[in-house]
């Protein structure tokens, strides 16, 4: 029963992206292509990790036996380790946004479907299928990445020793 | 009524496509729009449908063509307007959301009719089975003009014979449907008028039925307006084969 529900729970979800999007494109390769973007996009950012393994290693020494923090150390601001970690989501974001090219390319792809979509009683249907998609997946996106940062700010106040941390770590990002 | 008037399309470069056509066509006639290559039968059409930009004035029912009244339009080209990636139940579905008037029950019928699968993309479909496709479309759209362009290059002579008996079995009275087709006497048979278009211009206009009474075919007519030369292909061999 669950599986049914399930099952119909995906078909609509998936006819509701259909109907935002060119007739017959694929919407479900498309959403495999977001989905797999955005999984690359994380992945590329882990790279903060490696940034902020380097710099928590500065704020010790080690005489031997047991690392000992330094006295008066400063851990390197959290804007200047997530540095561009999150540039990826960015690029996927404008990839996306240039889906909208191939949106309305696909009405002269194969045939001249074009023809009907401009004979359509309502004028903004090829808009709403070439534009609704991209832009969403453009928001998921860059919320993905809000949400990415925000974890990793997490991480950098949590497994930072408190006295390291130097104040306006949030209001240093947006600078 | 659609009525074109001083209809006039002059691509960039100045060639001109559409030359000041003044035509109507009432509810209920099939006419068949005929004329060589490039003599402006698609352009015209392209016109009537708003895909170009033209002067004059083209009107549906005494009104401007618009997006309230287009659904009055339905076209069917062999350039193909379906989505190659969509099946046909995807079609008759897209259409029923669009055009509130699709007959789903003249779909189904005319599938059936063809052995057209329903769950398969009509890219899959061979060339007759495609134009067939785009021709049923037309059909059930719910249009009262249907525009026709080429309905049926590429599909063999049986299969478009049973397409015209088809047509004249299940068109409404109020139906009119404009045939662009090379397929003279094919169709004449099955119009109720001919409309002649040469560079552009409207060259002849005859009902069918006028033809009869003075015991002329179509094509003799067609031969007639055009000012065709019987012995341009003797006179050609000749010339060639230098006898």
């Amino acid at each position: 029963m669950q599986e049914i529900n399930n099952r119909s729970l995906k078909d609509r979800f998936m006819k509701f992206l259909d109907d935002f999007a060119p007739p017959g494109i694929g919407t479900d390769r498309e959403l495999s292509g977001f989905i797999g973007g955005l999984m690359g996009a994380w992945v590329l950012s882990l790279r903060f990790f490696k940034n902020y393994a380097e710099a928590r290693a500065l704020l010790y020494y080690d005489p031997g036996t047991k690392r000992v923090l330094i006295e008066g150390a400063v851990m390197t601001d959290f804007s200047i380790l997530l540095g561009d970690s999150l540039i990826s989501f960015k690029v996927f974001a404008v990839f996306f946004l240039s889906v909208v090219v191939w949106h309305y390319l696909c009405y002269r792809q194969g045939s001249k479907s074009i023809y009907l979509m401009k004979r359509l009683p309502n004028r903004w249907e090829i808009h709403k299928r070439a534009w609704t998609l991209p832009l969403l997946a453009v928001v998921v996106t860059l919320a993905a990445a809000f949400v990415v940062m925000l974890f990793y700010y997490w991480i950098y106040m949590v497994a930072t020793p408190k006295q390291c941390i130097a104040p306006g770590q949030w209001q240093n990002i947006w600078r | 009524m659609l009525e074109i008037k001083k209809a006039r399309k002059v691509y960039p470069g100045g060639t001109v496509a559409v030359r000041d056509v003044d035509l109507t066509l009432p509810r209920g006639e099939i006419v068949g729009l005929f004329g060589e290559n490039g003599a402006g039968k698609s352009t015209l059409m392209k016109c009537i449908l708003g895909f170009i930009n033209h002067s004059g004035e083209i009107t549906l029912d005494g009104e401007p063509i618009t997006r309230k009244n287009i659904a009055k339009l339905s076209f069917a080209t062999s350039e193909h307007s379906f989505f190659p990636n969509l099946t046909a139940k995807g079609h008759a579905e897209f259409y029923a959301e669009h055009f509130p008037k699709f007959s789903q029950k003249r779909f189904d019928g005319l599938m059936d009719f063809f052995e057209l699968p329903k769950n398969k993309a009509i890219r899959s479909f061979s060339m007759g089975q495609k134009n067939q496709f785009e021709v049923i479309m037309a059909l059930c759209q719910g249009a009262d003009y249907i525009l026709m362009d080429e309905p049926f290059a590429g599909n063999d002579v049986f299969n478009r014979e049973d397409f015209y008996k088809v047509l004249l079995g299940i068109l409404e009275p109020n139906e009119t449907v404009l045939l662009s087709t090379h397929l003279i006497e094919e169709v004449s048979g099955f119009i109720s008028r001919a409309v002649l278009i040469r560079k552009g211009q409207i060259v002849g206009d005859v009902q069918t039925e006028q033809l009869e009474e003075e015991g002329k075919t179509l094509m003799e007519y067609v031969k007639e307006t055009y000012h065709y030369r019987a012995d341009r292909v003797s006179l050609a061999v000749e010339k060639i084969s230098g006898e």
